[in-house]
């Protein structure tokens, strides 16, 4: 009996007997079963795999002679291209999803083409690789077999329609529902939860409504409709009617006009503009591989790393700020940004099975560089943080950080105390300097002008 | 009345059984509920796709008796 290799597999990666995906050494590879060979051939020979990689729609991956982390199960190990970070469904504005819901059916649609179809329909599925949303399970497709329903037709629906709908017609906050429900939305909630008029849209009625209702029917008694084939035309008309579903959900903040929104939010003085050069500097400086911008609402000064060629992630908490930022990436064509949804003061936790099948978002750092740009202000005051706690965040999420320093006689400051008691007598640049102090190397700082802020680049000291 | 030449709890035990294979096919249970909406819904919403086809056809047909023909299915890709 061979034995096992000595990696460690994806806590991810247990549901399909396919395979599987397991790390060593920092190589991040992907066992293929036996029992999977038939399919992983169809999917390689039939010109599916050259013609999804082509249209940028599947991770490419190398079979590699890596040992097979369970040899006597084996058949292939691959090697995938890596993913710069991981994002969850949760993380993503409504136009990620959308995206994402879209690229799902048009592999689909492209696998039939080959003889093939989506064995499942998992958002976790789908990763955003260069700004575009790319499904990254290799082995995520069967044969297809004539006359069959779609066996993802339920998860697609759950991960994606319903969430997107939800989003759309009710509120967007309500994707994070996805944090509670690992496998989508359950479509009966959905339905409940949706308002009454979408009855009236042939997409959200058939593939929401009547499905909620279907499966409420057949749940307890395993159903007493005869069997009848779903042709290769029906199917095929299945897939468009939720493509055309999901393309008529849109998303606007507020119902507003974007421009009206950001022109309402966002500042622009002479102090942005040397704040701007200040940050380019220190980017200059230490040249990191990653950036994690926390708090970067539109992502302006993630921009700053993102035209440095380095990978950089936008987080915000406001679900408008990040949906800005997307189109804005996908506009431009920008490929180093990926903008996601964050509530700093309650991150994405682990979640799943033994709460490890979807990562936290410490998990999935640090960061080689992280920037806190008018942030700690809001954390430390509207979020009564002590800076001590602040400082040990940011010294678990990012090797090196930069951040800004809003004073109590900064106009964004006294707006925050404007309608609160100031319990905050440890708010001073003195006190920030010696908390981050305690957890931090200040490499630099300057004070921006026009302002009465600082800017700092620090190095982390421990790690604890 | 005639007596029903099989019985009635063996008759649907058999279209239990028909509903049955295809799930186990798949490492995901796909739900009868999900499998049986798309049995309602297909026939109709493949239709509309066959009538798009053949709609496209006819435009296609007059266009290129018109001379103005081009060449584009008008499917606009995702992503």
């Amino acid at each position: 009996m061979a034995s096992p290799g000595p990696g460690e597999v994806s806590p991810a990666s247990f549901r399909d007997p396919s395979g599987f995906v397991f790390l060593r050494a920092g190589r991040v590879l992907r066992q293929v079963n036996k029992s999977y060979a038939p399919d992983y051939d169809q999917l390689m020979e039939s010109g599916l795999y050259r013609a999804l990689v082509d249209a940028g729609r599947l991770i490419p991956h190398e079979e590699t002679d890596e040992p097979a982390e369970l040899p006597d199960e084996c058949y292939r190990v691959l090697a995938p291209e890596p993913v710069p970070l991981i994002s969850y469904p949760y993380e993503w504005c409504f136009s990620q999803l959308k995206d994402a819901a879209l690229a799902t059916l048009a592999i689909q649609l492209r696998a039939m083409e080959h003889g093939m179809a989506l064995k499942d329909a998992s958002a976790y599925n789908i990763q955003f690789v260069r700004g575009r949303p790319v499904m990254i399970d290799t082995l995520s497709f069967e044969r297809y077999r004539e006359g069959e329903p779609w066996v993802a037709y339920r998860q697609f629906c759950q991960h994606f329609l319903a969430p997107l709908a939800l989003m759309s017609r009710t509120d967007v906050r309500l994707g994070q529902l996805f944090r509670v429900y690992i496998d989508g939305v359950p479509l009966d909630l959905a339905s409940r939860l949706l308002p009454g008029r979408t009855r009236w849209s042939l997409g959200l009625a058939t593939h929401v409504h009547l499905h909620a209702r279907t499966q409420q029917r057949y749940a307890d008694r395993q159903g007493t409709a005869k069997r009848r084939p779903v042709t290769r035309l029906a199917l095929t008309g299945i897939i468009r009617s939720l493509e055309n579903t999901v393309r008529g959900l849109r998303w606007r903040p507020g119902g507003t006009e974007w421009a009206e929104y950001y022109d309402a939010t966002n500042y622009s003085t002479g102090a942005f503009k040397h704040k701007q050069g200040l940050v380019e500097r220190y980017l200059d400086r230490v040249r990191p591989r990653t950036v994690w911008d926390l708090g970067a609402n539109t992502g302006e000064f993630t921009r700053l790393a993102a035209e440095r060629g380095i990978p950089s992630a936008a987080f915000d908490i406001d679900p408008a700020a990040v949906e800005k930022n997307y189109r804005d990436c996908r506009e431009r064509g920008e490929e180093n940004i990926l903008p996601l949804v964050l509530d700093l003061t309650n991150p994405s936790p682990g979640i799943g099975w033994e709460n490890e099948e979807r990562m936290s978002i410490a998990q999935r750092g640090p960061a080689d560089l992280t920037m806190a740009l008018a942030l700690v202000h809001h954390l430390a005051i509207s979020n009564n943080l002590p800076l001590s706690k602040v400082a040990r965040f940011f010294s678990h999420v990012g090797a090196k950080l930069i951040v800004e320093f809003v004073p109590k006689t900064d106009s964004q400051v006294k707006r925050l105390l404007s309608t609160r008691a100031d319990i905050f007598p440890g708010y001073t640049r003195e006190e920030f300097e010696r908390y981050f102090g305690e957890r931090f190397r200040i490499l630099e700082s300057s004070p921006v002008e026009g302002s009465e802020r600082t800017l700092y680049l620090m190095e982390r000291k421990t790690t604890d | 009345m005639r007596s029903h030449p099989i019985p009635r709890p063996l008759l649907a035990a058999v279209f239990v059984c028909l509903l049955l294979p295809a799930s186990a096919l798949a490492y995901l249970d796909p739900g009868t509920g999900s499998f049986i909406i798309q049995m309602l819904i297909g026939a109709v919403l493949g239709g509309l796709v066959a009538v798009g086809v053949f709609w496209r056809r006819v435009l296609g047909f007059f266009k290129r008796l018109f001379g103005r023909g081009t060449q584009d299915d008008g499917k606009p890709r995702a992503g």
